[in-house]
């Protein structure tokens, strides 16, 4: 997990309000930070109170950019800052596709490893007193590893499979 | 028999139950939702799955969940604990469908001690002395009015299918009968999905008392003796001790070997309690039955030295009474306090939050059933029990001064808890000298009751 405390030194400037969008970083950017690491998408944009904290994934390195500007004075005053990559915002990109209830597990058939899968897609159900309980993948991408194969008790929130993301294409 | 059992519940009860099961050499999975995948039960169980997430309905209230849990783990066995499905027959029947254990009384026998007001009749019929009431379910207002005429003001209003102190409304007078009939049968419906209301004379200042009983599945009906949980707040019990200070040897004897006789003969099975309010004659009237191991079955463990929750999971396995009345004697006197994470400065406002310390009182003749450690987080989603401090003493006098003792050993900090409440408690005459009614708190104030809990050296002035 992205340790906050090392992205922290934001460069904020603005208009005499830097102190209430420090404090807005400061409460999104953990979450958003591992948001982006967990989902592998490229860029995340929350607004709350007016203001705008928007985080950006690159290659190599973790980009913030916030704007500040309640849409009631109609402001924007960009700040941006940059920091150093935590080291396992790449590897935290493979996605674990999780039990949605606990009981029996059955894998789609097209579920293997190297599988391309849309997100949205049905790639397993729990069966819950013979009763089908769906899993969709929540994102897409490949199929990196299974953790669990038909037959299996799982339980809620139990791994079943890692899928890779495979950037903006597989969304 | 019973070989593996499925804990579905949480807290201290998750605990307790995991420990008696141990004790008879079962082996145990804690079912446990995504907000107590840190609680004291599942890091101390051998096994623990996952049912859903925090929201009870998704987790501990559902049927499905627990049940497919069982099935997934290979139990065959299923103890419900207290609140939750513990009284749902529907979850009892569904439990058996599957060809596993409901510990607890079957489906049928929940079924039947369903209704509040047809239990009342059905023991009344069996020798029971109850409450005066109306007969039965009250069909609407006017049938209410009718009936209140007829026992006599106040009255309460219960819904028939409540449980756990709610639902419940005291009228004084005919104006108030009218304007709370139709919020108390609007708020059963809503909380116990039947607007059904009967009512009963109210009695205030009295005592509670509830009998402990147990009957295997031949009928065999033992009482462990009574439980005084007279002080209550909003009709949720704070305190309970054994014996109960308001009934006579001669009352006390009579009444519990009824008690006894009257559930086997109605048919109950399994643990069960029965309550009673002591009427101005000084003897206990049925109100109604718990169908499940309550929350104070400590206190009548440590006067009698059974353990309850082994003898229930035994009688569900179809046991036969592994002692009899006689091997049932209580000895000396117990006192429970309830250790929940509310404010008693704020009208008792729940809290949650991380416990930041703790150190459990010990030493001897106190027991302490808690799931807290240092750094647990109280969710904010369930009830507030913390943990339930039990002492015995020969007399009354020796578990008050024992108590005394162990509630200054306890320290919980993070939440605000009831701790100081009880310490001021202790110093109260009326508790003092036995005068505990269920108006009590009323009466004296909770102000005036924590203002006398005496402070520490060492306490912080924190908020």
């Amino acid at each position: 997990m992205a340790k906050f405390r090392d992205l922290a030194n934001a460069n904020v400037s603005g208009e005499g309000r830097a102190e209430e969008l420090g404090a807005l970083i400061d409460a999104l950017l953990p979450v958003l930070v591992d948001r982006l690491a967990e989902t592998g998408l490229g860029e995340i944009e929350v607004e709350r109170n007016g203001a705008t904290v928007r985080v950006r994934s690159e290659s190599l390195g973790v980009q913030q950019a916030a704007s500040f500007g309640a849409p009631a004075h109609g402001a924007v005053a960009p700040v941006a800052a940059t920091a150093p990559a935590p080291s396992s915002v790449s590897a935290a990109r493979k996605h674990a596709v999780r039990a949605t209830a606990v009981g029996f597990l059955t894998l789609s058939k097209e579920i293997h490893v190297g599988a391309k899968v849309a997100k949205g897609a049905l790639v397993a159900t729990v069966e819950v007193l013979g009763i089908p309980t769906e899993v969709r993948a929540t994102h897409g991408g490949i199929v990196a590893a299974l953790k669990s194969a038909t037959g299996d008790p799982v339980e809620y929130g139990q791994e079943i499979f890692l899928l890779e993301s495979i950037g903006e294409g597989a969304k | 028999m019973i070989k593996r059992v499925l804990i579905a519940n949480r807290g201290e009860i998750a605990l307790r139950i995991l420990r008696a099961c141990r004790q008879l050499g079962l082996e145990a999975v804690v079912a446990y939702s995504e907000a107590d995948a840190d609680s004291r039960a599942v890091l101390v169980a051998d096994e623990a799955v996952c049912i859903g997430p925090a929201d009870a309905k998704q987790s501990y209230l559902s049927a499905p969940a627990i049940i497919s849990a069982a099935l997934a783990t290979g139990c065959d066995a299923i103890h419900p604990g207290y609140g939750f499905l513990s009284e749902n027959a529907a979850f009892a029947e569904a439990v058996a469908a599957h060809k596993l254990t409901f510990i607890g009384p079957s489906a049928p026998i929940l079924e039947k001690f369903h209704s509040k007001a047809a239990t009342r009749a059905l023991l009344a019929k069996h020798g029971l002395p109850t409450i005066p009431g109306s007969d039965g379910v009250v069909a609407d207002e006017a049938a209410a009015l009718d009936a209140a005429k007829k026992i006599g003001y106040p009255v309460i209003l219960k819904a028939s299918a409540g449980g756990g102190g709610r639902g419940m409304r005291v009228a004084q007078d005919a104006a108030e009968l009218s304007k709370n009939f139709s919020i108390c049968a609007q708020e059963a419906q809503a909380a116990f999905g039947d607007g059904s209301i009967y009512l009963e004379k109210y009695l205030s200042a009295t005592h509670h008392v509830e009998v402990q009983i147990a009957v295997d599945s031949e009928g065999t009906a033992l009482h462990f003796g009574e439980r005084d949980c007279s002080l209550q707040r909003r009709h949720q019990k704070l305190v309970e001790e054994s014996p109960s200070t308001a009934l006579t040897p001669r009352v006390r004897e009579e009444f519990l070997t009824r008690a006894a006789k009257a559930i086997g003969a109605a048919g109950y099975r399994n643990v069960g309690t029965l309550e009673f309010l002591v009427g101005p004659d000084g003897k206990p009237y049925f109100i109604e039955i718990n169908c499940r191991i309550q929350v104070e079955h400590p206190v009548t463990e440590v006067v009698t030295g059974v353990d309850l929750v082994a003898l229930q999971i035994a009688l569900a396995g179809g046991a036969r009474m592994p002692m009899t009345q006689r091997d049932i004697q209580p000895r000396g006197h117990a006192i429970e306090f309830r250790i929940t994470a509310e404010d008693p400065a704020k009208n008792f406002q729940p809290q949650a939050g991380e416990i930041s310390a703790y150190r459990s009182p010990s030493g001897p003749w106190v027991r302490f059933d808690s799931h807290l450690y240092a750094g647990y987080e109280v969710p904010p989603y369930y009830d507030s029990l913390l943990g339930k401090l039990i002492v015995w003493g020969a007399t009354r006098e020796e578990a008050i001064a024992r108590s005394r003792a162990a509630l200054r050993e306890l320290e919980i900090d993070g939440v605000a808890t009831t701790r100081d409440f009880f310490l001021g408690l202790l110093e109260s005459p009326s508790f003092l000298n036995g005068a505990v009614t269920t108006s009590m708190l009323d009466d004296v104030g909770t102000a005036a009751i924590l203002a006398a809990a005496p402070r520490r050296s060492g306490d912080q002035a924190s908020a």
